[in-house]
This record gives structure tokens, C-alpha cells and sequence, in this order.
């Protein structure tokens, strides 16, 4: 996606390109997600923020094929991983990939999880359906898994309902279910926003910790700027199903090029600013999130954006990169002169 | 300090206790309490920031100052006036001078109901107003919230989180309120829309002269808003004082616990893991002594033993001096926090 993606060494786990996924059919369909493009490294953090419609739910469900099939498809782009396109996939060999090199962990745990099963019979039926039995074996792994997940008392818990534990608690099987076989590709969906701050920060922790432990490369969805700056290594924004800036994370904190972007990173309030910099009021973004789908000519922030010019309004910008993977799509402050398309060679 | 006409708001001493059900048909009946023993105070045109994480009580408190519940024990005064167990008529006239703002714009207003309509309802209900005088008010509010007079018309399914969660403003403010209650008033609101919402209250607070109660798990939003905090951890408030004090040297361990959990946005101050031991205990059976010692890494006998009292922190200069109180043995011994701004 990006110039730095393209170096030799950089080589992506996951590769999507141009995604398009609609809801609906003929001409009521709606894009959610509208040629979303990018790559994933080995025992990377890759941040997709957005705000609710922004179809960063809708891209993490794309790349396992979990789209309702009544409701929607993927229409359009490549998702590559480990040479296959997982978009032409067939159904058995997505069986396959899903939960065993590919899992997700979602973000409410009490409704991800059956509450009429136990921990132990849960975390075991991740080996069943890929066809390795409830053995020993299998019972010996599962414990293994919660002890990796740094639950205390790994024997006990085996034996509870999911109501019978906090979120925290819910939330690390969650994380062990997906870790099962050690996937190269973890999802995690807003994976603490149910839970409180204390608890947010045990959980990212041990995300962060497994990818360092395991080499997993982590796709992390979330809508909390302070979770992109502590937990993740690139970053990518995303407006109606778009993505509108993406870069390495500290560049893009310090040096936003999207007026969304920097929007955004204004409009939160951050712990002693209102002392150490005499904040008193938060600069605010004008209007609200469009619904999904809305059809635009131009740039689908340009409504709600204070530096918007006429030609805005009449084309979308592309993303366009700099020599350091630093891209945003945006007409008015991405020079053109200086800027590569960044698009990859076909 | 000021003098005692300035106080809105005065709870002394708050406690409320629900009965769990019993395990065996004749057994004893347990309680949860889920306020314990909770003194506060508000000034006119002040806000005060009630932080808690989920189970400890910060809700149940705010249904209690505004007397949708009646508490166990304790006091509550509003304006100099006895609240805590008014009924009827009597607690109807009380209730026009404290609001509530829910949190989830979308289930808190009523889907059949205009804009409009939704703002007149309260004065409806206090009676007293002719159906234009009522329409008249209701739309000025409405607009100075920030929504037109053809948007007035609309009903709640056609607006945005951000202009519902304004709706739900204005109805709180047309009786003229003194007091207003906002439980997480921005956290179901996309992050993009929060900032305008805060700042519409703020301008609201001076404008109006309110005061505000707001209850928030959001630390960050809580020192941008509030000029006192109250830090509470089951039922019981561990640290109370200015936010400019708190958030510079938080003096209670569970404090400094919240403010290392907070994942800072700038990407250049990356904290190291921090240690955080466990989870809340279940609320049924708290901890004895300290509710805070299981999990703190400065816990001695003494804290087993017997409940800290919230007691004054002496030797703090300047304005506000005298007004921070910590329910910590050790508040005064602790060192710096560390990894603090």
C-alpha cells in the first residue's frame, strides 16, 4: 500500500487491496467499505480507528468472510494471505484458515461467548472443529492457553459459565480461543471498549505481550486515540469507508496531514492539558458522522471540514504516499508534487 | 472558603443498601451497598466530576441526590432544603430545580414524541404555561442548544447521536434547573461529535448559572470539565478535592492505579506495563477493612483491619487549601507518583 510496504523486507502477512464490501443489491447497495487498502507485517500492531459507520467492523468482518451472506458481500479487491485470495476462497478452505490462522476476538465478550457451555468446553471445541478430538491432549493444550492468557487458577476456571466471570476475565478466553493454534493474524475488535479502564489496560498488555511473545500481527480496531498511541505501530483512519490518512503512528500523531486526523487528535481531551497548556475549550469538528453509505461526488469529510475548496466537493482525493509510508487523501494539504500514487504495481 | 448560602448541593453521611435475594427460603438477606457512607458538597456554579469504574456505586449515587431512589441512611439537601425522603407534591416542586442528562441518547427519548414536544413535556407537566408560551420556550431552547426550528419539528429517529443527546439537554434545562445531573453524557457519542457536546455544556453552566454533577469513567474528560472530583471504589469515596490537586499529585493509591491505566494519546509517551492487580471485587462481599487493599501495592495490617476515614489532607497552600481529603493511612507517606504528567 504504502512505499515502505513495498521494501523487500517488509513482507506482509496479510496484504488487502481495494476492498469493496456492499450491503443491499442492484441500486440500493450500499458501500460500507469502498476500496480499503493495506498490508500487515509479522508481530506488527496495525490500528484501524474510526468513528461508528466508518466500516472498520465491516473490513475485519470481510478478510474472514463472516459478511451475512443475505445481507451483504464482498464485491471488490484482493485479500492476500500467505498467497491465497481469501475473497475466491472456497468454504472449506476458509474453515480451515478461520480461528486457526486467522481469529478475531470481539468486542462484547458476554455475547461472543455461549453461556451454556463451560470455559473448558468452549476453549476445547476450537480443536474439535478443526478435527484434532476432546482428548487428554486437547484438555492439556486448553490449559495451556489459559495459563498464556495469565489466568489465574487455570484448573478452576475450566469448570465456569461465562456470567460466573468479570469482563477482564471473559474477555483473556476470548483471547485463548482465538490463540488456539497460534494464529499468524489476530482481529481484535474493539476489544476493551466494554471494559473498565484498569481492566482495558491488563487486556492491551497481554495483547501486546503475546505479539512480542508469539510473532502474531495484530489488526486493532478501535475508536480511543490513547489506545492507537500506546499499543499500536501503524495507524490507519478511517471515514465512510475509507481509510483518509495511514502511516507509522508517532508520524501521524505528530505531524497529522488530514484535516480528519487532526480533528480528531484535537478534539480529545487529553490528561493536563488544561493546565499545562491552558486548554480551556476542545476544538470541535462541525456536524456528524454520515450514515453508511451515503453517496458522495468528492471527499466525504469535505461537509464537515473547515479548509475544504471547490474541488472537494467534485472528485475523491486518492491516497497519496510520501517516501516514509506517510498517506492521506486529502486535496487541499497532500502536495501532489512531492507524492507518489500508492497504489502498488500490479 | 465560602459561606455556607453558596452551598447547592449537601450530602451528608449517604448510604444505600439493596437487599439481595435470600439463598435459602428462612436464611439471613444480604445487602449490597452500593453507597457507603458518602459525604459531599456543591457549590452554586460549580462541577463536580464523580469518577468510578463500573460497580462502584457512582450511578446509585446520582439516582439518590436526585431522588429516584430513596436512600438508606444519610441526608441529602438541596438549597438548604431537607430532600432525603420527601414524597408527592412535595418532592415534584423539589425536582424543578435538579435535571437529569442520561447517557444513551437514543433510549432516553421518547420515539413518538417531536422535538419539540419533547422539550414542552416538563413544563407541561409542571402546568402553569399557555400551549404558545410553552412552544415559545421550548424553541428558544432548542436553538440555543444549537438545532432550527424546522428540526423542532423532526422526531428523535431523525437526528444524529450528537443532536439527540442536544435534545435531551434541552429538556433537561427548560424548568430552569439549578442543579443538573449527567451520567456519561458523551460516552455513547462518537469521538468526533464528544468535544461539541462538552463545549455546549460549558457554555450552557455560564450562561445559565448551573451547576453540574457529572459522573464519568473518562478521567481525561473529567479534568477538562470539572472543577472537583470525587474518586469513589465500592460504595465508598476514597478521594475527594480540586481536579488541578488530584490529577498533580493524586494522593490515594487507587487514584494514581486509574490515572496509569489511562492510555495517554501522544504515541512519544509510552508507559511502561503497569502491574495492576486483579479485578473489583464482587460488591456483595466487599473486602474488609480498606476496600482498595486486596489490590494495592502499599497495603499493610493496618488496612485489613479497619476502614481508612476520608480525613482532610493538612499542609496543602494556596486556593483550595484544606478542601482534599484522602481515605488513605499512608496519603501523607506515599512518594511522588510515578509516571505522572
Amino acid at each position: 500500500m504504502s512505499g515502505a510496504a513495498n521494501k523487500p523486507q517488509d513482507a506482509a502477512v496479510l496484504q488487502v487491496r481495494e476492498l469493496v464490501t456492499e450491503f443491499g443489491s442492484g441500486p440500493s447497495a450500499r458501500r460500507a467499505v469502498d476500496g480499503v487498502s493495506f498490508s500487515l507485517r509479522r508481530g506488527e500492531v496495525l490500528g484501524l480507528v474510526g468513528e461508528s459507520g466508518s466500516g472498520k467492523s465491516v473490513t475485519a468482518l470481510s478478510l474472514l468472510r463472516l459478511i451475512d451472506r443475505q445481507a451483504g458481500r464482498v464485491s471488490g479487491g484482493e485479500i492476500l494471505f500467505d498467497g491465497r485470495d481469501l475473497r475466491t476462497a472456497p468454504d472449506a478452505q476458509m474453515r480451515r484458515i478461520r480461528g486457526r490462522e486467522m481469529s478475531m476476538v470481539f468486542q462484547e465478550p458476554l455475547s461472543a461467548l455461549n453461556p451454556c457451555y463451560t470455559v473448558g468446553d468452549q476453549i476445547a471445541e476450537v480443536f474439535v472443529a478443526h478435527g484434532d478430538g476432546a482428548g487428554a491432549a486437547t484438555r492439556a493444550r486448553v490449559l495451556e492457553l489459559l495459563s498464556l492468557v495469565r489466568i489465574p487458577d487455570p484448573v478452576g476456571i475450566l469448570r465456569r459459565y461465562p456470567h460466573e466471570l468479570s469482563g477482564g476475565m471473559r474477555q483473556r478466553v476470548m483471547i485463548a480461543m482465538a490463540l488456539a493454534y497460534a494464529p499468524k493474524v489476530l482481529i481484535a475488535d474493539e476489544p476493551t471498549t466494554a471494559l473498565d479502564v484498569t481492566t482495558q489496560a491488563q487486556v492491551l498488555d497481554l495483547i501486546d505481550g503475546l505479539r512480542r511473545e508469539l510473532g502474531v500481527a495484530v489488526l486493532l480496531i478501535t475508536h480511543d486515540m490513547g489506545v492507537v498511541a500506546q499499543y499500536t505501530d501503524r495507524v490507519a483512519v478511517m471515514y465512510a469507508g475509507r481509510i483518509v490518512e495511514t502511516g507509522e503512528v508517532g508520524e501521524v500523531f505528530r505531524r497529522p496531514r488530514h484535516p480528519y486526523t487532526e480533528g480528531l487528535l484535537a478534539s480529545v481531551p487529553r490528561l493536563g492539558q488544561r493546565w499545562r497548556e491552558g486548554v480551556q475549550r476542545l476544538a470541535e469538528i462541525p456536524g456528524s458522522v454520515p450514515g453508511i453509505g451515503v453517496i458522495r461526488q468528492g471527499c466525504r469529510f469535505e461537509p464537515r471540514c473547515a479548509r475544504a475548496e471547490a474541488r472537494c466537493a467534485g472528485a475523491v482525493p486518492p491516497l497519496l504516499s510520501d517516501a516514509d509510508g506517510h498517506a492521506s487523501a486529502c486535496w487541499v494539504t497532500s502536495a501532489p508534487a512531492d507524492a507518489a500514487p500508492t497504489k502498488e504495481p500490479a | 472558603m465560602k459561606s455556607e448560602a453558596d452551598i447547592l448541593l449537601d450530602v451528608r453521611n449517604l448510604s444505600m443498601r439493596y437487599p439481595l435475594r435470600r439463598r435459602t427460603p428462612f436464611g439471613p438477606r444480604q445487602h449490597v451497598h452500593a453507597v457507603n457512607d458518602v459525604s459531599l458538597r456543591l457549590r452554586r456554579g460549580e462541577t463536580l466530576g464523580i469518577v468510578g469504574e463500573s460497580g462502584s456505586g457512582k450511578t446509585t449515587l446520582a439516582r439518590c441526590i436526585l431522588r429516584l431512589l430513596e436512600p438508606t441512611s444519610g441526608r441529602i439537601a438541596l438549597q438548604g432544603q431537607d430532600i432525603t425522603h420527601l414524597r408527592g407534591r412535595a418532592l415534584r416542586e423539589a425536582r424543578r430545580h435538579m435535571q437529569f442528562v442520561f447517557q444513551d441518547p437514543y433510549a432516553s427519548l421518547d420515539p413518538r414524541l417531536r422535538a419539540l414536544e419533547l422539550v414542552r413535556e416538563p413544563l407541561d407537566a409542571l402546568g402553569g404555561f399557555s400551549r404558545s408560551e410553552a412552544d415559545a420556550i421550548a424553541l428558544r431552547l432548542l436553538e440555543r442548544v444549537g438545532l432550527s426550528a424546522a428540526q423542532a419539528r423532526q422526531f428523535p429517529h431523525q437526528f444524529s447521536g450528537g443532536q439527540r443527546q442536544r435534545i435531551g439537554i434541552a429538556r433537561a434545562l427548560v424548568l430552569n434547573p439549578q442543579l443538573v445531573v449527567a451520567d456519561e453524557p458523551v460516552s455513547a457519542l462518537d469521538v468526533s461529535v464528544r468535544a461539541q457536546i462538552l463545549n455546549l455544556m460549558a457554555d450552557l453552566r455560564r450562561e445559565f448559572g448551573l451547576s453540574y454533577l457529572i459522573i464519568s469513567h473518562d478521567l481525561a474528560i473529567i479534568e477538562h470539565v470539572c472543577d472537583q472530583v470525587a474518586i469513589v471504589y465500592l460504595g465508598r469515596i476514597v478521594e475527594h478535592g480540586p481536579v488541578e490537586q488530584i490529577f498533580r499529585d493524586p494522593r490515594h493509591p487507587y487514584t494514581r492505579t486509574l490515572l496509569a491505566a489511562i492510555p495517554s494519546p501522544d504515541p512519544s509517551r509510552r508507559r511502561r506495563a503497569v502491574e495492576i492487580a486483579g479485578d473489583l471485587p464482587n460488591p456483595a462481599a466487599p473486602p474488609p477493612g480498606c476496600p482498595f487493599h486486596p489490590r494495592c501495592p502499599h497495603a499493610q495490617d493496618a488496612c485489613r483491619q479497619s476502614v481508612p476515614p476520608l480525613d482532610l489532607l493538612p499542609g496543602e497552600g494556596g486556593s483550595g487549601a484544606g478542601e482534599r481529603r484522602v481515605a488513605c493511612f499512608f496519603a501523607q507517606s506515599l512518594g511522588p507518583a510515578p509516571g505522572l504528567v
